[in-house]
């Protein structure tokens, strides 16, 4: 498996470990570092996977064990059946679809109610740094936001109306 | 109240799974760069494996021929320096003046050569002056064809005596008396012999004597006795003389 090959399927793989890590650890932040220590893993025995279904088997295998080790780190006193988690199946979610549904609804937003949205929770910057960037008042920012909130409710009224 | 509370609920979703997205896509950009960052790693401890022999050497070969093109381009020629050219050829203007004057003292009749080398060395570049083997051959011709008898002997008596070196000589070409017969079969050896009599300073100054050679039949310089089976006695004092 070549660098490239590797990078794409870990790539690809990467919300399913963060979903798993999660579903064990509780943590956003330990889930993300645990899959960061199942991609050096993996890494390592980089020569013996041939496939991208070994790949991803072996991925989350790996960040089970990983994500169990780290609640047994932070939470030594907390009895943990580590058979039955290994067993279980990563969470099934549907945020591609949620992401892909909500950005078309935002992309319809005026320019500068978009650029604040998208700002705010998909590059997570703060309301100062958005002021930075933006130019706008604190006031202004909020109004501009008030007004996307209101926009995307209809948005969505909307949306529900139209489906099936 | 209830469409109200449902409806944010739903923007809430909307605006989370915008979020995740964000986030989700920062994680990724820290996996790319983590395993590019495992690459370069990997890069950086397996190929100096293969190079970490020739890398040195390379190192030590490109620095030697750079100190011998240095040494080349800063190395002084006789094109460069004219001071050495001119040294040189008044080192060979003094080699051929010494050759001449031999070539006098070997060959006494022959003097004009000695005015044709020393053109030559005022004419010719710096190059090492081979010996003036061209004059010796007519001699060793003129020496062979009649081996037996002492022609240099015969014509420097007939020349009369002037104030020249060669006249020095051969006025010292006289067989000496206690020559043996063998000497006189090499007339070759025996101007050398004569020549080796002759000494410098004697020249510089007419009043110089010859010291007369002690008579030491069956001793040696030291006073020892004399090894009959030796002959070179005589020879080893005339060296002591010089």
């Amino acid at each position: 498996m070549t660098i490239e090959e590797f990078k794409r399927d870990i790539l690809r793989l990467q919300p399913l470990m963060q979903r798993t890590a999660e579903h064990i650890i509780g943590n956003p932040d330990s889930a993300a570092d645990a899959v960061q220590e199942t991609v050096i893993a993996l890494w390592k025995q980089r020569a013996t996977i041939k496939e991208s279904k070994d790949l991803e088997r072996l991925s989350l295998t790996i960040v089970k064990r990983r994500s169990i080790d780290q609640v047994r780190k932070e939470k030594p006193l907390l009895s943990i059946d580590a058979e039955s988690l290994m067993l279980t199946e990563p969470p099934q979610d549907d945020l591609e679809e949620r992401y892909q549904l909500a950005r078309k609804l935002v992309d319809q937003l005026p320019k500068r109610q978009r650029d604040a949205i998208l700002m705010k929770y998909e590059d997570g910057l703060s309301n100062e740094e958005i002021e930075k960037a933006t130019g706008m008042s604190r006031t202004h920012l909020y109004a501009t936001l008030s007004r996307a909130y209101s926009t995307l409710r209809n948005a969505i009224e909307q949306h529900k109306n139209e489906l099936p | 109240m209830k469409e109200e509370k449902e409806r944010n609920d739903d923007l809430k979703q909307l605006l989370d799974a915008l979020e995740e997205h964000g986030r989700n896509a920062k994680r990724q950009q820290q996996l790319s760069d983590l395993i590019d960052q495992l690459a370069a790693q990997e890069k950086t401890v397996e190929v100096p494996r293969n190079r970490r022999k020739l890398v040195p050497l390379w190192w030590a070969m490109g620095a030697a021929a750079a100190c011998l093109l240095l040494w080349l381009l800063a190395k002084p020629t006789t094109k460069q320096i004219p001071e050495m050219e001119e040294k040189n050829l008044v080192e060979v203007e003094k080699v051929e003046a010494t050759d001449s004057i031999k070539i006098e003292e070997k060959d006494v009749v022959i003097v004009k050569p000695v005015v044709k080398e020393e053109l030559l060395a005022e004419e010719m570049p710096a190059i090492p002056q081979k010996t003036p083997t061209m004059v010796r051959k007519p001699k060793m011709k003129v020496v062979e064809e009649k081996p037996e008898e002492p022609i240099l002997a015969e014509v420097i008596l007939t020349e009369p005596a002037k104030s020249t070196d060669t006249e020095n000589i051969g006025s010292n070409t006289i067989p000496a008396v206690n020559e043996t017969p063998a000497d006189n079969q090499k007339p070759q050896r025996r101007v050398i012999r004569s020549l080796n009599l002759v000494c410098y300073e004697c020249q510089k100054d007419p009043e110089y004597e010859f010291a007369t050679k002690p008579n030491m039949d069956n001793k040696t310089l030291f006073g020892q006795p004399q090894d009959p089976n030796m002959k070179n006695g005589s020879l080893a004092f005339e060296l002591k003389l010089h």
